[in-house]
């Protein structure tokens, strides 16, 4: 089957926090207005759109488009845990790529304040959450696994908190924006599960992001290619191998976007990653290949992936920093990646980034890998 | 033998913290999620035996305990 190459034309995100006053279209509105307004395009323009969210209001896509003027436009709702913006934004380029629609929004949207007063819980259904096995006591299972297989002091997560943070103090709509922890504030935080402390843990986040795809225009200088977008479903997960828990579809799925596209993980310049939990960044990090396994724990405190170093990760605070709306946050990781390969990422600029790394998994079903994982490499115009 | 073991401080649902939470790899079988008995985190590639089952949920113990 031909396909066509296809870019991001326009971003926008509203800002990240707790916003129970407003209503979660409110939210959307904005990300959408501003990512139009990037686009160049006008509203009439556009064909469909796949809106992201978990928790959302029933409709909720047909009701974020009406009051934004796109009424009437096919409006595809997808619900795929953490990873459910993400997906809405590869399925928004597969839709361009094989000639289905010209222009579609990719959007993500939620508002977690008016849901939850702690924690998400568990469905009570499946074995993990009848035991209580919220998301943080998932990864803290896998965090003393990790610091107690590769013999390694589990003051290093820390290290991922207290870099995240500090590119999120150069973000003015994360969620955390403020003056960033020491490594012992982080370790003194409240203890949540396991050697996760409350610090290594993302808040609670309502905000929005939307993208517009639409085909490429290799001339121009504001769109950035999808080079490609590669999803997968975790199979099942079983003591078959050692692998942490959402390891092998991560691996699996940053394989096929290096192989389809033919680069590697050295060509890429900066990443935006699921940092929910400090372990989640690292864990990821190898999964893709940025380090052999046990050794991603050194990558924050050796400067690998800070600002100013080789490799970025998260250079807009992540989901630690900027927050973790779930169906919104791949589309806030792309409106980061979009500003950083076009040069307008302010304070938390990436000196001469090109190639960009985006990667979101969610989880939560019983005994699954993950629910869903989207691997994205996206290419900036040139400047 | 144990996977992993950790410590949770949250209250979910009608559990009261802290509790612990271990994956299990149950000998020439699959890894299964179970509340550890005792109170306390048993390190990774402990042994434990299987002592029933509360609220729908299997219970271990640490081999010695």
């Amino acid at each position: 089957m031909s396909s066509r190459r296809v870019g991001i034309a326009g971003v926008g995100t509203s800002s990240f926090g707790r916003f129970p006053e407003q209503r979660i279209e409110e939210l959307a509105w904005e990300a959408i207005a501003e990512a139009i307004d990037d686009s160049g395009l006008s509203v009439s323009e556009f064909d469909a759109a796949f809106v992201g969210s978990v928790f959302g209001p029933p409709g909720v896509a047909n009701r974020v488009l009406a009051g934004a003027g796109l009424g009437g436009i096919p409006a595809f709702k997808i619900e795929a845990a953490c990873a459910s913006g993400t997906v809405a934004l590869h399925e928004a380029q597969h839709a361009v790529a094989s000639g289905r629609y010209d222009n579609v929004l990719a959007i993500g949207v939620e508002q977690l304040s008016t849901k939850f007063a702690g924690p998400i819980v568990p469905e009570p259904g499946d074995p993990e959450g009848r035991a209580g096995l919220a998301m943080p006591a998932l990864y803290a299972l896998q965090a003393s696994r990790y610091v107690q297989q590769h013999q390694l002091d589990a003051a290093l997560l820390a290290e991922v908190a207290v870099k995240n943070k500090a590119h999120g103090a150069l973000n003015p709509r994360a969620h955390l924006s403020g003056t960033p922890p020491t490594s012992a504030e982080v370790l003194e935080s409240r203890p949540i599960a396991g050697p996760l402390t409350l610090l290594q843990c993302c808040p609670m986040s309502d905000g929005a992001g939307a993208a517009v795809v639409t085909t490429l225009n290799a001339s121009s200088n504001s769109h950035v290619e999808i080079m490609t977008s590669q999803f997968s479903s975790g199979p099942l997960w079983t003591s078959v191998d050692d692998a942490p828990w959402g390891f092998r579809t991560v691996a699996s799925t940053a394989a096929r976007a290096f192989t389809e596209t033919g680069l590697s993980v050295q060509d890429v310049d900066v990443f935006e990653v699921h940092d929910a939990f400090t372990i989640g960044e690292i864990l990821t990090l190898e999964a893709i290949g940025v380090a052999a396994q046990g050794q991603g724990a050194e990558l924050a405190p050796s400067g690998h992936t800070q600002l100013g170093g080789p490799q970025p990760v998260n250079p807009s605070g992540g989901l630690l920093s900027r927050g973790h709306p779930l169906g919104s946050t791949g589309l806030a990781q792309t409106a980061e990646l979009v500003w950083q390969l076009r040069g307008q990422a302010a304070d938390r600029q990436v000196a001469d980034a090109e190639i960009a790394l985006l990667e979101t998994m969610g989880g939560g079903a019983a005994g699954v890998d993950a629910n869903a994982c989207v691997i994205a490499l996206l290419r900036g115009p040139t400047r | 033998m144990v996977w992993s073991s950790a410590t949770v401080h949250l209250r979910i649902g009608e559990l009261t913290p802290p509790f612990v939470l271990a994956y299990i790899d149950v000998d020439a079988g699959p890894r299964v999620l179970a509340q550890v008995v005792g109170g306390n985190e048993i390190p990774a590639g402990g042994l434990v035996r299987f002592t029933g089952e509360e609220n729908g949920n299997l219970t271990v113990k640490a081999v010695g305990q």
